[in-house]
């Protein structure tokens, strides 16, 4: 029996419909679609490779490598399909929590990319080392990445891509304490974001400013700007990040000892976040509860916010925030 | 700007049913050409098509590539390699054989689609940031500023020569820079911007010049450096002071030779770049105390601009205050304010250590924290509280790692972020710095500086 072609077309129609729905954003009906299909799919790498994109997107990350391990070995023309399938590899191992082998895959990835010209894959994998040695703590290695990756943005004329960088390297800068830069490159961030326009991105950063702000002391700013970010993700329908602004703005009350403010905007934070079921808001708005409730003496409640936000933490595999937040609970007052 | 076309030149009849669709796909407008047209290269890519008659494929590849230098696919019926060597050979810039590569010629559309695209998309983006950074756009009229605009405006039109901005931090010199790029011959290439201070030597390096594969042991793959990024463009290098001396001599090759050479590289790579530096440092200073070297700084020196401080340009700031306003008001979306006399001669009467930087941070501020349509003094009194936070101003009491914090977060915006230094001035090692940075002012029990 002949190997089937790489580059043979399957079923009539199907990667043209598959197609459709993914540029339509619709990657949960993508993913059961060619999932009907999985191993006639399997020889046509275009579609092969979308099929492990749906799965990505609707965080089944560990079905994606183990996909995607089965079918990059045989694409071997297609590079356009190559290129697609090796940053995937990459994004599915980073979403498992695989920092090394991420970081080979994007590794290969910025190499095919750059041995075929796609430049906007150069930019995307440059990211997204970037985000892993952040990720792993190695900030002066994730700032050199997030630099080249701005300069292919910058020669694309990206300017998505270079607000999106920008807003990156500012996380990392403020991990750095170094607040000037970081709040220079938000700022950057804004302005690109409100040319797209992009709301969301625009609020992200300014959310990222009023934290720069709060690290400054300066408390006042940082709960208007925070509020103000609230009501922007209310507005577009974002209500976890919403829930990252009002529990910002409750640590910028707490700073400013108007417990009672922050006790409630902290209280709808843990709520919302419970709601959605996003664990890393949770862990951090329970942390932030935590210190409220220590900072008025209510030392019971704060131990078991901690403990609550301890236990995420541990889950999610945040191991900085769990050995910091360990250390707080030990240095509390015994009663 | 008119859409990006499939241009088909069709020697037979077959595969006709087809292009129409692949073109609508991939946001392409069809257009047949006959043997003897010269198609429009710049926004289109080509296809023979030639199902059947394969072996006038490379006689058609040739004939049309000596007319355009676009992108051109050859299509026939026979999956011979002999023919796609041929059409290879004679121009085309791949060969498909359908209908099994049919799926593989509809990724090379739609690669080239895109590209056609970002060439676009470049084209207007630097159209958009030559607006933003107009050089007329630069506000203030105070004689120092003036004359530093009327130097730099004679540099423009020469996209060879260095220019070395110097200025106190937040003074304006990257928006200088990016302005004498963008109003200059080189605004469609990038503006490339580095921070020499925020990256340790080692990384420095490799991040402006580039490495080949195995440099090493990280390096997996060869990886082109800032300068080759910025080429037939502009790199700005901010914080030039900072630069490490092993680096300030491949610094100096570089602007000599117009060739940078990459970690662990043999051959010299020609870089078609204009370089402008930055500094706050008295780099002459620098110079005498050998910190700094004498060629490189010459080198530099060719274009000098002095950026006068903000307290050097009074006559300038309330313009200025009120061009941030009327911005602000337009991002957040409110009224634009009015400045009492009060806070007009606040503004007028402060310092400005932090200069324009800091005025906009400032207003910025009074703008989100206004709600009455007035901003008085009272409004405009809050200072960077990084600041504030080392004079006793933290919320009461304070746990000590917040104070060290906050100390350390000064000293590095006090050093540009220069790790070095600020160790330096808080009297500490710069691994106690580091692992105070990495633990939030905590650097474990009896943390020594040994």
């Amino acid at each position: 029996m002949s190997k089937p072609r790489e580059g043979g077309a399957p079923a009539p129609s199907l990667p043209s419909r598959a197609r459709a729905l993914a540029d339509a954003g619709a990657w949960a009906d993508v993913s059961a679609l060619l999932g009907r299909h999985r191993e006639s799919i399997r020889p046509h790498a275009p579609t092969a490779t979308l099929y492990a994109e749906s799965l990505v997107r609707t965080g089944r990350a560990s079905e994606a490598r183990t996909w995607l391990e089965s079918i990059v070995p045989a694409i071997t023309r297609d590079r356009s399909s190559l290129r697609r399938a090796t940053v995937l590899t990459g994004a599915a191992y980073f979403e498992l929590g695989d920092l090394a082998s991420a970081r080979r895959w994007f590794h290969d990835t910025l190499e095919l990319a750059r041995e075929d010209g796609d430049e906007p894959l150069v930019a995307r994998a440059m990211n997204n080392l970037g985000a892993v040695e952040n990720v792993q703590g190695r900030r002066a290695e994730a700032i050199a990445n997030y630099q080249l990756a701005a300069a292919a943005h910058q020669r694309m004329g990206s300017a998505r891509g270079l607000a999106e960088c920008y807003h990156n390297m500012a996380i990392t800068f403020r991990d750095l304490s170094q607040l000037d830069n970081a709040d220079e490159l938000e700022q950057r961030c804004v302005e690109f974001a409100r040319d797209l326009p992009d709301p969301r991105l625009v609020a992200l950063a300014r959310l990222g400013r009023a934290e720069i702000a709060l690290r400054r002391g300066d408390a006042a700013l940082a709960e208007a700007s925070a509020r103000r970010v609230a009501r922007d993700f209310a507005n577009g329908g974002d209500p976890v990040r919403e829930a990252d602004a009002l529990r910002l703005a409750g640590v910028a009350c707490t700073t400013l000892g108007r417990f009672d403010d922050a006790r409630q905007l902290l209280d709808e934070a843990v709520d919302r976040t419970r709601q959605h079921g996003a664990l890393l808001n949770q862990a951090e708005s329970l942390r932030a509860r935590a210190e409220l409730s220590a900072a008025v003496g209510r030392l019971d409640d704060a131990r078991t916010d901690a403990a609550s936000a301890l236990r995420l933490f541990e889950e999610l595999r945040a191991i900085d925030d769990a050995a910091k937040l360990t250390r707080w609970i030990e240095g509390l007052p015994v009663e | 700007m008119g859409a990006h076309a499939l241009v088909l030149l069709p020697l037979s009849d077959s595969f006709l049913e087809i292009w129409h669709s692949m073109a609508n796909e991939c946001g392409l407008v069809l257009e047949s050409v006959a043997a003897e047209d010269t198609p429009h290269g710049r926004r289109a890519l080509l296809v023979i098509a030639a199902g059947g008659v394969e072996d006038r494929l490379a006689a058609a590849t040739r004939a049309l590539r000596e007319r355009t230098d676009a992108p051109l696919a050859a299509v026939g019926a026979l999956p011979d390699h002999r023919v796609a060597a041929a059409v290879v050979r004679a121009g085309a810039n791949d060969y498909f054989a359908l209908p099994d590569d049919l799926e593989l010629l509809k990724s090379w559309v739609r690669d080239g689609a895109e590209r056609l695209r970002l060439r676009d998309q470049g084209r207007r983006f630097a159209e958009g940031e030559a607006r933003k950074y107009r050089f007329e756009g630069i506000l203030g009229s105070s004689p120092a500023l003036e004359a530093a605009l009327a130097r730099a405006s004679r540099v423009i039109p020469y996209p060879a020569v260095t220019v070395l901005i110097t200025g106190e931090t937040g003074t304006g010199k990257e928006l200088l820079a990016r302005a004498i790029h963008y109003d200059g011959p080189r605004a469609t290439g990038p503006f490339v911007d580095v921070n020499c201070a925020a990256l340790p030597e080692h990384l420095l390096e490799s991040e402006l010049f580039g490495h080949e594969k195995g440099a090493f042991t990280d390096a997996r793959a060869a990886k082109p450096g800032l300068f080759e990024m910025a080429n037939e463009g502009t790199i700005f290098l901010d914080e030039i002071g900072h630069l490490d001396p092993s680096l300030q001599g491949k610094l100096l090759r570089a602007l000599q030779e117009r060739t940078i050479r990459r970690v662990g590289g043999t051959r010299s790579l020609p870089v078609d770049v204009r370089v402008i530096a930055a500094t706050h440092v008295d780099l002459e200073a620098a110079v005498r105390a050998g910190t700094f070297r004498e060629d490189l700084f010459y080198r530099l020196n060719v274009m000098p601009l002095a950026l006068p401080p903000l307290r050097e340009r009074g006559p300038d700031i309330i313009p200025i205050a009120r061009h941030l306003l009327a911005r602000f008001a337009a991002d957040y979306d409110k009224p634009v304010p009015v400045l009492t006399a009060r806070a007009e001669r606040q503004l007028v009467g402060r310092e400005w250590p932090g200069n324009i930087r800091e005025l906009r941070n400032v207003v910025e501020r009074a703008m989100i924290l206004c709600e009455t349509g007035t901003i008085d003094a009272a409004d405009l009194e809050a200072d960077v509280p990084a600041r504030r936070a080392t004079r006793g101003s933290l919320p009461f009491p304070a746990r000590l790692a917040d104070i060290v914090t906050a100390a350390v977060v000064l000293s590095l915006e006090a050093t540009g972020g220069n790790k070095s230094e600020a160790a330096r001035r808080l009297g500490i090692t710069r691994p106690r710095l580091q692992r105070l940075l990495d633990h939030q002012g905590e650097d474990g029990e009896g943390g020594s500086d040994e």
